[in-house]
């Protein structure tokens, strides 16, 4: 029995080899900075809204379903995503020169208590909005089957965010809802909504 | 006369000659072909003859259905290795390797910096293939590339196919990871749906990096160009990048006016052909690379 040495294994790494390996690592970086690139330029890409009439100038994310024929001036929903389909509404309900944001605050949580399965206010704190505008936050919970009655599923955990601000003799209310469950991954695209906001 | 029409009294004995390593492209052939069979048998089982397993024995045969890959390579690759004169050394480190790696460092860079389920899958055909190249088929091929150059390139290649053989250990270390991800959050998947995935997931990485393997050998055994190796990465990061869009579009269910209809047998028959395919070309490529070492030598001497 003869057994075949085929090949004898090379001695020492070349400098053509180790620039080799370099030029692959390198080329993955450059790569995976690429691809960081991209998924920046897709998640945050945004189109214009304006609406001249209540004053108000926004950006919303790409891909989401705009509608403006509800009683709110406009609602962008995210359709690809899974479970509640994750929203950003902005309304403007008129007020009395003596309503305080308190009691609006107290009323929208009277009614939405009424609309909503198990609807709970979480928190509520004062925010700055951008050029330094006083807002009311409040945070709140409640629980919906969805819009298909026969869908054969646990009802979602539905987590919001009211923003509301008092100016000129109306409110406006702009409003995040998210699934609980996937809430703070998708808070930054609220945060930067209300960055671009005009009103 | 001067034949000599008899038999020889001593006659010249033939001495066997014996190939001192494992053939590498036998044993792929033949795990893959056990794997795709047995997938092919569930697929009959639970959608022809409409076997209804209980729920309580769904997730044991998906387990088993996970580890069938290793346990294949197990008995027909690590084994067999161990009878040969020369066996490879360090095959099963360098599975386990890649699997750890793969849990620890390229599946969570993928969903929490990469994040391609948040914006990959609304894109066009052109975009996803670039996004998905760009994003999980470049950390996935990266990441066992570096195993093989940590564990492997120093000691351990003593011929082309050393490099094939290490290659699809961390190959299946990968596929076989990302195949626990997928069963851990569902585990009363259908197990015909689990037993496809494993195939498919199992035959495109080993299709992937069969490139790097030709890319380690070259750059081993060879003078190739510097970027030779950079390009046979980022053919393996091409394969993936173009099979993951491809097998969710066919996988996933098409609207007709005559319903939704899920075509799983196509993208089943996708990953296997891709696997012929790319085996195909490398073996082709691994055997004029040794035929050409084989006449400079001849020249040389």
């Amino acid at each position: 029995m003869t057994i075949i040495e085929v090949q004898s294994a090379a001695a020492t790494i070349t400098q053509r080899q180790r620039w080799g390996h370099y030029f692959a690592l390198i080329y993955a970086v450059l790569v995976i900075i690429i691809g960081i690139n991209l998924r920046d330029s897709a998640v945050n890409s945004v189109t214009a809204y304006s609406n001249s009439q209540a004053g108000i100038r926004a950006l919303y994310p790409q891909r989401w379903l705009i509608d403006t024929e509800g009683d709110y001036v406009f609602r962008v929903r995210n359709l690809a995503s899974a479970g509640y389909k994750t929203t950003i509404q902005v309304a403007i309900e008129p007020v009395a020169a003596t309503t305080s944001i308190r009691n609006l605050v107290d009323s929208l949580t009277l009614i939405r208590s009424q609309q909503f399965a198990e609807y709970k206010p979480l928190s509520r704190q004062s925010v700055l909005l951008a050029a330094d505008r006083e807002a009311l936050q409040v945070e709140y919970a409640y629980v919906t089957s969805g819009d298909n009655v026969f869908l054969e599923t646990l009802p979602i955990v539905v987590e919001g965010i009211d923003v509301i601000v008092i100016q000129r003799g109306q409110a406006v209310i702009i409003s995040f809802l998210s699934d609980a469950d996937t809430f703070e991954e998708n808070l930054p695209i609220f945060e930067r909504f209300l960055d671009d906001l005009t009103f | 006369m001067t034949g000599y029409p008899g038999r020889y009294i001593d006659p010249v004995k033939d001495e066997k000659q014996v190939y001192p390593y494992r053939p590498v492209w036998v044993s792929i052939l033949i795990e893959n072909g056990i794997l795709v069979g047995i997938a092919i048998v569930v697929y009959i089982l639970v959608n022809l003859i409409g076997l209804e397993l209980p729920s309580t024995l769904i997730p044991i045969v998906n387990v088993g259905l996970i580890i069938l890959p290793i346990l294949l390579w197990l008995l027909l690759s690590a084994l067999r290795e161990q009878a040969t004169p020369q066996p490879r050394a360090r095959l099963p480190v360098v599975l386990i390797i890649s699997a750890l790696a793969t849990n620890a460092v390229a599946l969570p860079f993928i969903d929490l910096v990469l994040q391609p389920h948040r914006w990959l899958p609304l894109e066009n055909a052109v975009n996803r293939v670039v996004g998905y190249t760009f994003s999980v088929g470049i950390v996935s091929e990266v990441t066992q590339y570096i195993v093989l150059r940590a564990l492997v390139w120093h000691d351990l290649l003593r011929v082309r196919t050393d490099a094939v053989a290490y290659s699809v250990a961390a190959a299946l270390g990968f596929s076989t990871v990302v195949n626990i991800q997928f069963i851990l959050g569902q585990p009363q998947i259908a197990p015909d749906i689990v037993a496809f995935r494993v195939v498919e997931n199992t035959t495109i990485h080993i299709a992937a990096i069969l490139f790097i393997s030709l890319g380690l050998a070259e750059t081993y055994f060879d003078r190739p160009s510097p970027f030779f190796m950079t390009i046979t990465l980022a053919l393996a990061a091409l394969i993936l990048g173009i099979s993951n869009p491809i097998l969710s579009g066919l996988t996933n269910a098409v609207f007709s006016v005559r319903g939704a209809f899920p075509r799983p047998l196509v993208g089943f028959g996708y990953s296997i052909a891709l696997l012929l395919i790319t085996m195909g070309i490398t073996a082709f490529l691994f055997s004029a690379a040794e035929r050409r070492a084989q006449e400079v030598s001849k020249q040389e001497s």
